[in-house]
């Protein structure tokens, strides 16, 4: 019934069939282009727009020493940053600024206005590795003023060192971006760092968070953890070794290795003087402030200061060479043994000098040693036998050994910054090694090494003749504490025989016992060891003194390399200022590593003795006990009967030591001055110390009659309590001259 | 007499088309789900109050009204539709020249207000000109398909002047009467700084000249002018002296990556939030893109979220549905009682067609970025309202069309009868 004609019909069926065709065709086409064909290139631009990803940063391995003490750790701390695009106004922004710069300290307000005064961004970093207190004061700040979307504090690690100064050069330390800038933090950097973690959350388009269904966490990896061969104790011993001796002769610096001879393990190893890891880039040694302070101009003096940061990171040990000087002449002794040319008792008559090619080479006895053997030799240090045996092995044999013992290549210590042997500049080439070269460098000059290479070959003739490679990382521990891995000591190369190296460290103990070395002797310990003193080739006048010691004798466990750089004070020779400090790191380090002392009769009688508990009898009877145990006694009051007792009983005191008896309740005053006890012998200091009412320990070359006291841990003029105990250093001033 | 007293009657109470209806009826349920999903977010941030569902309660509100509204209007007798034409046209016109002159400003001069109540006059204008056109082509049907001379003075005197070589007809005379009203209404409407709607305009009046039956060849003649001009609108529009933000629209459309103050900014995260929904969808409720980052993606823009949400395949279900209501549409207009009611039903349901396919064109970046609402979707009480009375239109001729009797719900009341 349709009154509506075809024509019409016709018109509106191709309207809307073109409209169909053309117009929603092509919609279904564009649909179809960017939902089906580009859908994933469109998806990955939104979401680069939609999603947030916040890195978790992990948390470093821990550093532990060998007995497990945590050196450095990873904890908690934050980072706040401003999103510039939420600030309102310039009253805002201002209010932010000041009040960030206010609680963090070291940012100025301008520094942070600057930063934040784009506001295009929605996320600038102001601070990174702030503490909790900071933390808590950017908290209350955000609260009381209501920046809830302006200041955002994000979690962030920040490496702790308990210890402080403590192993600095060895540890290291890492930069504001959790990365080792030195020492092992830097070496074992990829190690120690992490897998972080990431947090990706979507975002809407104004930066405000979508909500949780969204998030995805990854979470973060803790870094693997090292547990290093550095013993705390042995590292505490050298480092307060080397601190007193940079004290003691106002030098430069002074650096040392504790080493386990046979496998190469680094039990300590410091650089005086050390700086804070907690604060790595403070300056603390106050002459070099008080030079620093001399430059007027401020960017120089930033220059200044950043180079004396630089100096102070300085591993020395690794990366120091010097000449090693006297030193030297156990590594030409091996080798003369190990080839033949020379045996512990074949003779040289020193003249005092010695003619090398056109030049004349002076022992450092002008008047000459005489006839002496081998070992006299090497325990007078004279020069003129250790060049006849260069000599006598010639460059080829020579050169091998200097090779073998490794001056020529890096020790491969796990260490950052070791320094680079360089042929013809650092040492002599085989090539160009002539009699000249030959000579001096058979008696340690005119050649350099570092101290870890020093104290590597060392180990080598103390161990029997392996050649170690030292390392510091004794295990890896992931995560849970497993081991993932640990350091098997690596044997480089035999360089002498069993017997030679029997021979070398019995002639070394000689020099010890008797010789230059005198002021590492040790009671109740074998120590073997040698000095050296060299003048050094950079700096007129100045010298180093070093020492390189290992015990026991019998059956060498550790090495102990001292070296002390520009000492200032009376004496500069090794045998006199470095190897006091060898001797006392080598006794305390072999007490703690319970090596039971044997003593000779000899040191017996100058050994300690217990005291025995006098109290609570006659005056007289306490007398009577006290002198046939060999100990003095002090009568304080005027009782008859023992009250108290000083030192109480079962204190280790010197025999013939003091023990004071009160016999009146409530003595007032129970000190005393203490007398000045240097500049004594052993007997002398004694007697003074036990007439003015104290005791002393001996410490120092005890056996040695020559012996003269020159510190006291108790200063002269102090008040103490009488029968207290006051440490006396010995140390020998005569024959202990090497160069 | 009983049939034709109800016809004469104001209001017909013959059945309406159901399928039509229940089809619209679809359209408006997805509409509605899809714009509380696309407008929670901006109406938690934006909306000034808080509520997230303040966007899809007013919408909801309009549209149980607007539905209640609809079935009562569509109970109207069209042919009184032609009472009010005339001054319907006039009272759009009126409204859109108060607005432009109240205006002034870009943009602002869009939306005419009364009380509390504002909408698009361009709207109103659309279906006017329907109603108008619809009117006057059935009125006139004879003098344009007629091939005679003009009587026109003017036509006349042309004929003269080109000594009879160039002979304007009756039919040309008319058709280019109602061309002109056509483009004084979409002029008014450009005026309002609303090109797209004033394009809307303009292709909503061809199409109803083309179904008005003018003859063919002007519409070949129309359709080279209108390709030459896009061309070189496409090339030189830098120099045309067109509003500075529709030169950056149609440069954003024609450079991808242009971006003077993000002019690609919408366009772009439209097109990122399709390709995120993919072929399947990322789910309903799921769109991310829709966290502020497609903005007005309540209103013009809800279809790139439903593409991001439903996927490719329910983008294509959801303009099938479409093309299922237009193809009904259709089919009442073909069986309407009168030519009157056919070219109304065609020229809303080309209406709607029409707008469809530009917001989807938007959306995915096929012409240039330009306000086009999609029916049934787009947050909006004044555009579903005039949607609504379309509809009502649309239901309103298929009262009285010639339709199977199987779809009618009075079918069982009239059998008992």
């Amino acid at each position: 019934m349709s009154r509506v004609n075809s024509n019409l019909k016709k018109r509106c069926a191709s309207a809307i069939a073109f409209i169909l065709v053309f117009g929603f065709g092509l919609d279904i086409c564009r649909l179809f282009y960017f939902q089906v064909i580009k859908a994933d290139e469109y998806r990955t631009e939104a979401e680069a727009q939609q999603l947030s990803d916040t890195v978790v940063s992990a948390d470093r391995g821990v550093i532990y020493d060998a007995n497990m003490n945590v050196l450095a750790e990873s904890a908690s701390a934050w980072l706040v940053y401003v999103n510039p695009s939420k600030i309102k106004d310039e009253a805002q922004k201002n209010l932010v600024a000041t009040g960030l710069s206010k609680i963090l300290g070291d940012v100025t307000a301008e520094t942070i206005a600057e930063k934040i005064s784009n506001k295009e961004y929605s996320y600038v970093k102001i601070k990174s590795r702030i503490e909790y207190n900071a933390k808590t004061a950017i908290s209350e700040f955000v609260k009381e003023n209501e920046l809830y979307e302006v200041i955002g504090l994000d979690p962030d690690t920040k490496r702790y060192y308990p210890f402080g100064n403590f192993a600095s050069t060895v540890i290291g330390m890492t930069n504001s971006d959790n990365n080792g800038r030195a020492g092992l933090e830097l070496k074992y950097n990829d190690t120690l760092t992490g897998v972080p973690g990431r947090i990706i959350t979507a975002k809407d388009a104004n930066s405000g968070l979508m909500s949780s269904n969204y998030e995805t966490k990854f979470d973060a990896e803790q870094g693997t953890s090292l547990v290093l061969t550095i013993d705390k104790s042995v590292q505490y011993y050298l480092e307060k070794g080397l601190s007193q001796a940079v004290k003691d002769n106002k030098a430069a610096s002074a650096y040392g290795i504790v080493m386990e001879v046979d496998t190469g393990a680094v039990l300590a190893m410091a650089t005086m003087p050390d700086y804070n890891l907690n604060e790595p880039s403070v300056l603390t040694d106050k002459a070099i402030l008080a030079e620093l302070s001399k430059i007027k101009d401020e960017d120089e003096y930033d220059v200044a200061y950043n180079n004396a940061v630089y100096l102070m990171w300085r591993n020395r040990a690794i990366s120091d060479t010097y000449e090693p000087g006297s030193v030297f002449k156990i590594f030409t002794a091996a080798a003369g043994l190990e080839e033949g040319v020379v045996s512990s008792s074949s003779t040289y008559n020193c003249t005092g000098s010695i003619r090398v090619a056109e030049n004349i080479i002076n022992c450092h006895k002008h008047s000459g040693h005489g006839t002496q053997t081998f070992t006299q030799g090497l325990m007078n240090s004279c020069n003129p036998f250790f060049i006849t045996i260069g000599q006598e092995l010639g460059t080829d044999r020579f050169y091998k050994y200097f090779e073998a013992f490794g001056f020529t290549e890096t020790t491969g210590i796990d260490l950052p910054a070791e320094a680079e042997p360089a042929a013809d500049i650092t040492y002599h080439s085989k090539d160009k090694m002539g009699i000249a070269q030959l000579s001096s460098s058979a008696f340690g000059q005119t050649f350099q090494v570092s101290a870890v290479q020093m104290i590597t070959a060392v180990s080598a003739v103390a161990n029997g003749g392996r050649l170690m490679q030292p390392y510091v990382v004794a295990k890896k521990l992931d995560q849970d504490g497993n081991t993932v891995y640990e350091t098997t000591p690596t044997v480089k190369r035999q360089v002498i025989s069993e017997n030679t190296s029997e021979t070398v460290i019995g002639m070394m103990e000689m020099v010890v016992a008797e010789g230059t070395g005198k002021n590492a002797y040790i009671p109740g310990y074998r120590v073997a060891g040698k000095t050296g003193t060299s003048e050094k080739l950079t700096v007129d006048g100045q010298y180093i003194a070093s020492f390189v010691g290992c015990a026991p004798a019998d059956d060498p466990k550790i090495a102990v390399l001292i070296i002390i750089d520009e000492p200032q004070g009376a004496s500069h020779g090794g045998g006199a200022i470095a190897a006091p400090v060898a001797g006392s790191v080598i006794e305390q380090t072999l007490k703690y590593m319970n090596v039971e002392p044997v003593y000779t009769d000899d040191e017996l009688s100058k050994i300690n003795a217990v005291t025995p508990d006098v109290t609570n009898v006659s005056v007289s009877a306490a007398k009577n006990t006290l002198s046939t145990e060999g100990f003095t006694a002090r009568v304080v009051g005027k009782g008859d009967k023992v009250i108290t007792q000083y030192p109480i009983k079962g204190q280790s005191i010197p025999m013939g030591g003091v023990v004071v008896l009160y016999t009146e309740p409530n003595v007032k005053d129970t000190t005393s001055v203490v007398p000045n006890l240097t500049g004594l012998s052993i007997s002398e200091a004694n007697a003074r110390a036990v007439n003015a009412g104290y005791n002393i320990k001996v410490s120092g070359a005890a056996l040695d009659s020559e012996v003269v006291s020159y510190r006291q841990s108790v200063a002269e003029g102090t008040k103490a309590e009488l029968g207290s105990t006051i440490t006396v250093y010995f140390k020998t001033t005569t024959g202990v001259q090497d160069d | 007499m009983q049939k034709k007293k109800q016809v004469n009657d104001l209001f017909v109470k013959n059945g309406m088309d159901v399928p039509f209806f229940l089809i619209m009826l679809v359209l408006m349920t997805i509409g509605l789900v899809m714009l509380l999903s696309a407008s929670y977010i901006y109406a938690f941030h934006y909306s000034g109050s808080g509520d997230s569902l303040y966007y899809f309660k007013r919408q909801i509100v309009f549209a149980v009204l607007g539905i209640i509204g609809m079935l009562v209007y569509s109970r109207l007798n069209y042919k009184y539709l032609k009472m009010i034409t005339n001054i319907g046209l006039l009272g759009a016109l009126v409204i859109l020249a108060i607005t432009v002159l109240r205006g002034g400003g870009d943009g602002i001069n869009r939306w005419f207000g009364i009380g509390a109540f504002s909408f698009q006059p361009s709207e109103m204008a659309k279906f006017m000109l329907i109603l108008f056109c619809a009117a006057g082509l059935d009125k006139n049907h004879k003098k344009i398909i007629s091939a005679e001379p003009s009587k026109a003075q003017w036509a006349q005197k042309i004929t003269e002047l080109s000594k009879g070589s160039i002979k304007i007809t009756r039919g040309t005379t008319t058709m280019f009467f109602y061309a002109l009203v056509i483009g004084f209404t979409a002029g008014m409407v450009l005026l309002g700084s609303h090109l797209s709607g004033a394009i809307l305009i303009l292709l909503i009046g061809v199409a109803m000249l083309w179904i008005g039956e003018c003859r063919a060849r002007w519409f070949a003649v129309l359709g080279m002018v209108v390709a030459v001009v896009l061309v070189y609108v496409m090339f030189n529009y830098e120099d045309l002296p067109l509003k500075e933000y529709m030169i950056v629209r149609i440069k954003a459309w024609r450079i991808k990556d242009f971006s003077p103050d993000d002019a690609r900014w919408q366009i772009n995260h439209s097109l990122y939030a399709l390709g995120s929904g993919g072929f399947l969808g990322a789910g309903i409720g799921n769109s991310k893109q829709k966290y502020l980052y497609v903005s007005e993606s309540h209103t013009d823009f809800i279809f790139s979220i439903i593409g991001e949400e439903l996927g490719f395949v329910g983008c294509f279900i959801i303009l099938a549905i479409f093309i299922c209501l237009i193809l009904r549409g259709i089919y009442i207009g073909m069986r309407a009682k009168d030519r009157y009611g056919a070219l109304l039903v065609f020229g809303m349901t080309s209406q709607l067609a029409l707008q469809v396919m530009f917001n989807v064109a938007v959306v995915t970046d096929t012409v240039p970025n330009t306000g086009i609402s999609l029916p049934f979707f787009s947050y909006g009480g004044s555009a579903l309202l005039i949607t609504l009375v379309e509809m009502g239109t649309i239901l309103a001729v298929s009262r009285q069309a010639d339709l199977p009797k199987v779809y009618s719900i009075r079918k069982s009341r009239k059998e008992s009868k």
